[in-house]
């Protein structure tokens, strides 16, 4: 993004252009005042700071003049991140290295541009971490308002005005602020979004190459931001923990009809650990056990549950479960 | 009274230059598409455009109610708080800057608005699908995961014009009534991750919502996993308790009772288990 230079204050009101460089939109900026003071002070910096070689300062004046659009990174170091343009000239590696910056949610909250960590305060982070949530433009109003939900409206955004200086800071356009609306910029590598797809592709059946492997189990037994317990976030989690779940479900059933046993074990394993009293992957641990022939490791299994949904719940399992060991025991 | 003559003669030229505008433009609004679930956006032939916000509120009035509008009315809903005649300058403003950024939708006639005959709006699609979902009148296509991006997204939000707020209101409660359908019928095919993911959707849009909860309760039961039933139903009474002070509904309880009934410990009887 870029501003243009030209802002007119005259009739008025300001007039402030910020154009996308990528695909050359124009988007009007109607927070008029701000950037007539900002674009004051770019008119005004050449005389007020003197040389150029006074880094500091210009560095400080360069921060305060884009508070609310990160446009250009403000020194050399990080010019290079132009996102997928320059991925899809380096067609042989992964999607994950074709970015610099990774956001990684699940297992904990981190962010790493060139494979270093970046430390962000709180607010910062709970806010990367809801537009990365919500992959699409998130309003303003609905940022706030589930960020910061005790507070009243001025000092939401307030908050979330220092959130984002904070992250302006860090050097590199983190999020790509409209009019009204945020989003992360497509700069940003997030392991949640990547995992969801694969989570929905094992679920649907309509696996890669690469998807139905061990390492799949490793990226669907991580828990969406452990210890966060904002209203919001707890449904967002449970959304998560349902979708891996299922999807090592299918991971599990998937691998079993390949005759990769120990890995649909593992597996399915994984899912019981998400859910020790969780039928569908005690299902899953036993139907790999019979595909292989192993009745009696799948009736202990089977009986492990058992005795546990007893001492839990004082429940049985399903019919259908009983069935299939019956059949598959005698 | 010059100043009602000066606006006539006004008038006049510019719906003319508007009508053969209208008819040189006719061939490209066959692939313009007007978002407005989720944010705002028009784009044509896949590139958006940017459109001033005047501009843009008008296109999203057009959108939303879907019919032809009287210029008068039109600037009403728009600027309500402005006299007629600001109200209707305004208007024309905001037509003419919309036909700058050249992405004319908007066909005007003399005295009424409308969209383009080809303009397409994510809404109407998004409705339709919804009605369907609801009387179960369903094809395949409709059961599927991007159903449930689609009913995700709420109408307009942070757009506060009384126009805007009746419709989005209307939108949440369909789209939730969808979202719950939409689960049902998942689970009735078998897909309960997808029915659960439906349901959680319809959570998301409003946490209280009891026929939500339940539609998910329900998939989790369909796939035989009761102790996330019981999770689920618990999480959401102690809500229920500590926010609002209220229980579930009978029905609710009646279906949790009934369901750990069935599978009561039998004191290992009938299988091999024990």
């Amino acid at each position: 993004m870029r501003v243009e230079k030209g802002f007119a204050p005259y009739r008025g009101y300001v007039r402030v252009n910020a154009t996308d460089r990528r695909t050359g939109e124009r988007h009007p900026v109607e927070d008029g005042l701000q950037f007539f003071t900002t674009g004051l002070l770019a008119l005004l910096r050449p005389r007020l700071l003197g040389s150029p070689a006074d880094g500091r300062m210009k560095d400080l004046a360069h921060r305060r003049q884009t508070p609310r659009l990160p446009t250009e990174p403000h020194d050399g170091r990080a010019l290079s991140i132009d996102g997928r343009e320059s991925a899809s000239a380096a067609p042989g590696r992964s999607p994950r290295e074709r970015f610099k910056l990774h956001l990684q949610l699940l297992g904990g909250f981190r962010l790493t541009q060139d494979e270093v960590a970046i430390d962000l305060p709180r607010g910062s982070e709970r806010l990367l971490a809801f537009l990365a949530i919500h992959e699409d433009f998130s309003r303003r109003g609905t940022v706030v308002s589930a960020l910061w939900p005790g507070s009243d409206d001025r000092r939401r955004f307030a908050s979330l005005r220092s959130a984002l200086v904070r992250l302006h800071g860090v050097g590199c356009p983190l999020v790509d602020v409209r009019r009204q609306a945020l989003r992360l910029t497509e700069d940003v590598w997030v392991d949640l979004t990547e995992s969801r797809e694969l989570a929905h592709r094992l679920i649907d059946e309509q696996t890669r190459s690469t998807d139905v492997v061990a390492a799949s189990i490793a990226t669907l037994s991580l828990e969406l931001l452990p210890g966060w317990s904002d209203d919001w976030m707890t449904i967002e989690a449970e959304d998560w923990r349902q979708l891996r779940l299922h999807a090592l479900e299918s991971l599990s059933t998937l691998f079993t009809r390949k005759g990769r046993i120990p890995d649909a074990l593992a597996a399915a394993l994984a899912a019981v650990r998400g859910d020790s009293l969780r039928e569908t992957a005690r299902l899953a641990v036993v139907r790999a056990h019979l595909a292989e022939n192993n009745r009696s490791e799948a009736l202990r299994e089977f009986q492990r549950f058992r005795r546990l949904l007893y001492e839990e719940l004082r429940l049985e399992p399903s019919a259908s479960f009983v069935k299939l060991i019956d059949g598959g025991a005698s | 009274v010059p100043f009602i003559g000066c606006r006539d003669a006004s008038v006049a030229p510019r719906n003319a230059t508007t009508r053969t505008d209208v008819e040189r433009q006719a061939p490209e609004w066959s692939d313009i598409r007007i978002s407005v679930l989720g944010r705002f956006s028009l784009a044509r032939g896949g590139t958006s455009c940017s459109l001033p916000r005047g501009s843009e509120r008008l296109v999203g009035l057009l959108a939303v109610q879907r019919s032809n509008l009287r210029r008068a009315v039109a600037a009403g809903l728009l600027w309500p708080d402005s006299d007629e005649f600001r109200a209707s300058s305004s208007l024309r403003s905001a037509l003419t800057r919309l036909r700058g950024t050249g992405c004319t939708v908007v066909e005007s006639r003399s005295s009424a608005l409308s969209l383009g005959e080809n303009v397409e709006v994510d809404l109407t699609a998004a409705q339709g699908l919804a009605h369907r979902l609801i009387e179960g009148t369903l094809s395949d296509s409709d059961v599927s995961a991007d159903s449930i991006a689609t009913l995700s997204a709420d109408l307009l939000p942070g757009w506060y014009d009384d126009w805007v707020v009746l419709e989005a209101e209307d939108w949440h409660q369909l789209r939730l009534h969808a979202l719950e359908s939409l689960s049902t019928s998942f689970a009735r095919k078998g897909g309960f991750a997808h029915a659960i993911g439906a349901a959680m959707a319809a959570i998301k849009g409003d946490p209280w919502r009891e026929s939500a909860r339940q539609a998910l309760v329900r998939a989790h039961i369909g796939e035989n996993n009761l102790s996330e039933a019981i999770r689920e139903y618990e999480r959401y009474r102690r809500m229920l308790r500590q926010e609002l002070g209220l229980n579930p509904s009978l029905d609710f309880v009646r279906l949790m009772r009934s369901v750990t009934l069935t599978r009561r410990w039998n004191g290992g009887r009938d299988t091999l288990g024990a």
